[in-house]
């Protein structure tokens, strides 16, 4: 069953001076389902929109166009009680949890100020309820007592997620949680967040740029360019073989210590700033594979298979292998 | 044997933290470079790689502390170097970018006069020459419409454009080593694959040698002839890329490798020894800097640290490593 579902979301901010307003869509027509119980990763650079989007799921952002729905209701037509439900179902995890806490808060605290939102009493119960959270993530009780700033950077991330997992949530929004962490440690929240999946029956949404940590924790994943979606699919089989030119870009240009060539920048320039999004496909000024009809009319997407989508006009021949026109001089 | 273009023996440095108390950042650290080679130097936060590389051009901090050992650059000691000798090496023979490069360049000048002062404090030139010497550099490191970058602020411009103008500031003096630290951390995946490019293609162009500062095993793997690894302020392997990379001896560097997620092969990174890099501050440690967390340690490893042992180009700080 669906969990969630995303539908041609659009999220606008405005930006600039009063006297020149201007709007930037920061994320236009995304659609994304996720089911319950998988891990769905979202990738993308700066200023892809994945930021956004998780931001957007959590009821943060109200949406332009399109809709979000959570067990197929949409969030647009919840009372105020089925919202504070839906806040408790939904929790995020930040790259940096302590950057959220407050400083002056025991662990314990912290813990059962989230515990108490849950309308959980105090006393020996919730006392217990914050052991058995710590032990949950590798902690012991006795950090309980601690200060954010006693822990490193790993057991930070460690306290994040217990804080997340407090009100038994069912989905959890990661948003780079471990891109601020030493490679050793990340290996260790990764494991970690694995483990809890497993068996807590979780859902993740993933947010982070590096394509090689979300294979590592999710099944499908979802590819942003400029706040469209350019390509989903299954990790294994996207990352293989995929079938949008940036993806196929993204995946060039990771050092990877199996591969027998060095990382290739076979896109040139850099992504427009925020606000100057191309006509077309917003990722043609940049592609390899460009052609004339690229700039002028923006792909609606196909499904090349199940469960493989593309915004791509040529998403077949990427798919088939086609070699690129001509490899693009430096 | 001919000199090496740079000799670090037996580097020590520590740091005295806000606390009071002195960490051994670098501890007896050792290693030549070779005019024209890339070396990596790999390892996490706290591993002493950034300090190693600040103290080539006795760039420390004040809180810092030079212990022991010596930096030769093309055989002349560091230690040894009058104030206008240093001003030569740094920026001089020795030039330098960082991880943000946003935060190194000065935000109230262009880009332009900064890759002009650049110019004009190593060499005599007048400032027309110096703006068309500037804007070759410009064209060389790929900054787009040179012209206009040359007028342009550094915040208008993205991390991976100042990148290239940190990197434009480094070739200015036509140094023979360039440190990169952490060169492309900061900055989006297609960009850092175009850093990366340009970084290979100046060096056979220009020749010069390359330091690479980097957590980045996969960076290093494409990019470096040889790789240090470093853990809390030793070097615990060295060895040429591509065996290191085969055939990782050091546990520490075993386990950094299994940590690594990758794209490709199976999926899943496996588990590691857990635990954090040591407290450095702690004197407890006599023995080996990675006895804690390492899998194959035995008691005597906590009291005795192991030498270095040396097998062809090959280096590996652990008793029992075979």
């Amino acid at each position: 069953m669906l969990l969630l579902e995303i539908e041609a979301l659009s999220v606008h901010y405005r930006i600039g001076p009063f006297w020149n307003r201007r709007i930037l869509r920061a994320l236009d027509g995304v659609t994304l389902g996720i089911e319950e119980g998988e891990s769905v990763g979202v990738v993308g650079e700066s200023g892809s929109g994945k930021t956004t989007l998780g931001r957007a799921i959590l009821g943060l952002l109200p949406p332009a166009e399109g809709r979000i729905r959570f067990r197929g209701r949409p969030l647009a037509v919840f009372s105020e009680r089925d919202l504070r439900a839906y806040r408790r179902q939904v929790q995020m995890v930040f790259q940096d949890p302590f950057e959220s806490l407050n400083p002056r808060l025991t662990v314990l605290a912290a813990l059962e100020e989230a515990l108490a939102l849950q309308g959980m009493r105090g006393g020996k119960t919730r006392r217990q309820r914050v052991a058995e959270l710590l032990s949950l993530v590798g902690l012991s009780p006795a950090h309980a007592a601690r200060y954010p700033h006693e822990f490193s950077g790993g057991q930070r991330q460690r306290i994040g997620i217990a804080r997340a997992l407090a009100v038994r949530p069912s989905l959890l929004v990661l948003d780079e949680p471990v891109s601020a962490l030493d490679v050793s440690v990340q290996a260790q929240i990764l494991e970690l967040l694995r483990g809890l999946r497993r068996e807590m029956g979780l859902t993740y949404l993933f947010i982070a740029h590096d394509l090689a940590v979300v294979r590592s924790v999710c099944e499908r994943v979802a590819v942003l360019y400029l706040g469209r979606l350019m390509e989903s699919g299954p990790v294994e089989e996207v990352f293989r073989r995929p079938a949008h030119p940036y993806t196929e870009a993204l995946l060039q240009a990771v050092p990877d210590m199996d591969a027998s060539d060095p990382p290739r920048a076979v896109v040139r320039g850099e992504a427009p700033r925020a606000g100057a999004i191309p006509s077309g496909c917003p990722f043609h000024p940049r592609c390899p594979r460009v052609q004339p009809r690229c700039a002028v009319e923006r792909p609606m997407g196909v499904a090349i298979a199940v469960g493989r989508w593309s915004a791509c006009h040529f998403a077949h021949e990427v798919w088939a292998g086609v070699a690129r026109p001509s490899a693009v001089a430096g | 044997m001919d000199t090496p273009l740079l000799r670090v023996e037996g580097l020590s440095v520590t740091f005295r933290t806000p606390e009071g108390e002195t960490v051994r950042a670098v501890r007896s650290v050792s290693f030549d470079l070779r005019a024209g080679e890339t070396l990596a130097l790999v390892g996490e936060s706290g591993s002493g790689k950034s300090v190693t590389a600040l103290a080539l051009a006795r760039l420390l901090p004040p809180n810092a502390e030079w212990r022991s050992g010596d930096v030769l650059v093309e055989g002349r000691s560091v230690c040894a170097m009058n104030a206008r000798e240093l001003r030569a090496l740094r920026g001089g023979t020795i030039g330098y970018i960082f991880q943000e490069p946003g935060g190194s360049l000065n935000p109230v000048l262009t880009a332009g006069e900064q890759i002009a002062e650049a110019l004009r404090a190593h060499h005599r030139m007048s400032r027309a020459e110096a703006r068309a010497e500037g804007i070759r550099l410009m064209r060389q490191v790929g900054l787009p419409d040179p012209d206009r970058c040359w007028r342009a602020w550094p915040h208008e411009l993205s991390g991976g454009m100042q990148q290239r103008v940190m990197i434009a500031m480094a070739l200015a003096c036509q140094p023979k080593l360039l440190v990169a630290d952490e060169p492309t951390t900061a900055l989006d995946v297609t960009i850092q694959a175009q850093i990366l490019e340009l970084l290979t293609r100046l060096q056979e162009e220009l020749g010069m040698a390359i330091l690479l500062i980097t957590h980045n095993l996969a960076l290093v793997a494409h990019i470096a002839q040889r790789v240090l690894v470093m853990y809390a302020g030793q070097i615990v392997e060295t060895g040429p890329t591509r065996e290191i990379l085969a055939q990782p001896r050091h546990p520490y560097t075993r386990m950094l490798m299994r940590a690594v997620p990758r794209l490709r092969g199976p999926a899943a990174g496996g588990s590691n020894g857990g635990g954090a890099i040591p407290n450095r501050a702690e004197p407890s440690i006599s023995g080996c800097v990675f006895y804690r967390r390492c899998p194959l340690a035995v008691p005597a490893c906590a009291e005795r640290g192991p030498a270095e042992e040396e097998e062809g180009e090959r280096t590996v700080r652990c008793f029992y490593w075979k």
